[in-house]
């Protein structure tokens, strides 16, 4: 088994206010962009045919997302996760493509509230 | 002061995982140590005792399932959860078989964490309590006594020669020292171990309730008697009756006990009936019966009829050695009671714990050291814990303002040779220095008088 590959940088130590919101908040988005580099290297695996790897790392990614409350991406993963153990490299490019998509939609519905408060401090 | 915050040690290889678990584990009001590997996990518990682990059953490294069994052997008393993914129930189950507290699946549902993370802190509580009570009590020396000095060892062999008889046993001592802790152990070497024990502790039963309280009543019997009570007499059937601070009992009561102890049968008050039982009874008191007995608050034949055997406890003054073991003793039971770290006692505390005089004995040992653990959270009791009656106090016990006072009362009171001579000569004085009238004024013979004047060396013009 190819377990050689970086582990996920772990998320930044910030201070926060009070605000626990804006923690919670923050965590989710280091989440995500992380996700992104984590599907970047499963790509790589896929290049290599390492299923197993692929099964493992989708399973890790299933139950975090899931605990981020983020239940689209986890359904996703859990078909990526399917597809590694069928070793289905085309289901696994288009299972990969589908999370990616909904990565970058929720980093999109998250950075939303503060485009729009920026945007209405220009207009002001 | 609050309670130590316990810490949550989480072991999953996504350090995102490990932020969101200690972002919530921080709003429930708990501390958290997140590792990502075994080798980091036993690195942090090197440094770390959590209350509870939670355990990713897949790390990075393999499956974590052979961890528990080294967890448990490392620290018995420390939950594992297992964090576990769907799918692996299975294996969950086979890490529950192996020691882990319980499993929790992935995704996380917090909630239902947090109520497991509780009950989890509750177990750790409870099993370190019990242990530190099972700890305690292997320190003590005899039927739940602690001591080894020389005073207590005889007590320990008296109590054993005398439990296995019916003999009534009056336990003598100051408060403090015992008394009661003295007439279990001999309930528990007798052959009445299985019966009950009764302790009755006479001053806090009302005068007019006292004989109710101690031989019972039918209903009806009098005024507020609503329903039917079995006094301590027969409460106590087939077992051991303890009677403390009896000189603080009525004549008349004590009387009536008398009766009991010689007929061994108990009437209830109203009742038309009496009944036989079969009661060993101990007593105890801590003034002194004789003196008692002559100010008329404690009967002769009562007294008489109680002491057949005398066991007198010495206080802890007089117990030497024993104070560290007990003092470590309540620190251990104490630490259990409030779940506190304080483990052992700094050197300079022991020795002024040994210089002290414990007026209030052991049961003052025992209350100073539950305050240190209450009002602390160190690890060790130190010289700053002690009230100052016991920092001030001298080496040999007394308090500096008592010393003094010591001194001065010496100084006052005259030495018994001086006494004489001021007796004599006072005497002979009141019958104008004749030797046989001050002889007789004083009860002496004259013989007995000149060789007391030429001991003395008293000169004065005698008459004979």
């Amino acid at each position: 088994m190819e377990n050689n590959e970086k582990t996920p940088n772990p998320p930044n130590q910030q201070c926060f206010s009070d605000n626990s919101e804006d923690m919670f908040a923050h965590l989710v988005v280091e989440y995500l962009q992380d996700l992104l580099s984590q599907l970047a290297v499963i790509r790589r695996k896929l290049e290599t045919s390492d299923y197993a790897a692929i099964k493992k790392d989708a399973h890790r990614i299933k139950g975090t997302s899931g605990t981020f409350q983020l239940c689209d991406i986890a359904r996703s993963v859990a078909e990526l996760e399917l597809s590694a153990e069928s070793q289905d490299p085309d289901a696994i490019n288009t299972a990969i493509k589908a999370v990616v998509h909904l990565v970058e939609m929720e980093k999109l519905k998250r950075s939303l509230p503060s485009f729009i408060d920026k945007s209405e401090r220009v207009r002001r | 002061m609050s309670k130590p915050v316990p810490v949550i040690l989480t072991v999953d290889d996504d350090p995102h995982l490990l932020s969101i678990i200690e972002y919530n584990i921080n709003q429930w009001g708990y501390s958290h140590c997140g590792v990502q590997s075994s080798v980091e996990m036993w690195n942090k518990l090197k440094k770390v005792i959590p209350s509870i682990v939670l355990l990713d059953i897949q790390l990075e490294e393999g499956n974590s399932i052979a961890l528990v069994p080294q967890l448990k052997k490392h620290l018995p008393n420390v939950p594992v959860i297992m964090i576990t993914g769907h799918g692996s129930i299975e294996t969950a189950v086979k890490s529950i078989k192996s020691g882990a507290y319980d499993y929790i699946c992935k995704p996380l549902d917090f909630e239902r964490l947090h109520i497991e993370v509780d009950k989890a802190i509750r177990h750790n509580h409870l099993s370190l309590q019990v242990r530190a009570f099972e700890s305690a009590r292997r320190k003590t020396d005899f039927h739940g006594m602690v001591g080894r000095s020389k005073p207590m060892r005889n007590a320990y062999r008296l109590i054993e020669t005398v439990a296995p008889t019916d003999a009534t046993v009056l336990v003598l001592g100051e408060t403090g020292t015992g008394k009661e802790l003295t007439a279990r152990a001999i309930h528990e070497c007798s052959n009445r171990s299985s019966g009950p024990f009764i302790a009755v502790n006479a001053p806090a039963i009302p005068h007019e309730l006292i004989e109710s309280a101690l031989f019972g009543h039918e209903k009806g019997a009098f005024t507020g008697a609503y329903q039917k009570h079995i006094g301590f007499c027969e409460q106590a059937d087939g077992g051991t009756l303890f009677l403390d601070e009896i000189c603080e009992m009525d004549y008349e009561v004590q009387a009536k006990l008398l009766r009991f102890l010689q007929s061994h049968v108990v009437q209830r008050v109203g009742a038309k009936s009496s009944k036989n039982v079969d009661v060993r009874v101990i007593a105890a008191t801590n003034l002194n019966p004789e003196i008692q007995i002559k100010k008329d608050r404690l009967r002769k034949d009562f007294f008489y009829r109680l002491s057949m055997i005398t066991i007198e406890l010495v206080p802890l003054r007089q117990r030497h050695g024993d104070i560290e073991l007990l003092s470590r003793y309540f620190l251990d039971m104490a630490a259990a009671k409030y779940a506190k770290s304080m483990s052992s006692v700094s050197d300079e505390a022991m020795k002024l714990l040994e210089a002290y005089d414990w007026p209030g004995n052991v049961r003052q040992l025992e209350h100073l050291v539950g305050q240190a653990i209450i009002i602390n959270n160190s690890t060790q009791l130190t010289v700053e814990m002690l009230p100052s009656e016991i920092t001030c106090a001298t080496p040999n016990g007394t308090n500096n303002d008592n010393r003094q006072l010591d001194e001065v009362v010496k100084k006052l009171v005259p030495s018994i040779s001086e006494m004489e001579r001021w007796l004599i000569l006072h005497a002979l004085e009141l019958n104008s220095d004749s030797v046989p009238a001050a002889a007789k004024h004083l009860g002496l013979s004259d013989a007995t008088l000149y060789r007391k004047i030429k001991k003395l060396k008293i000169s004065r013009t005698f008459v004979k």
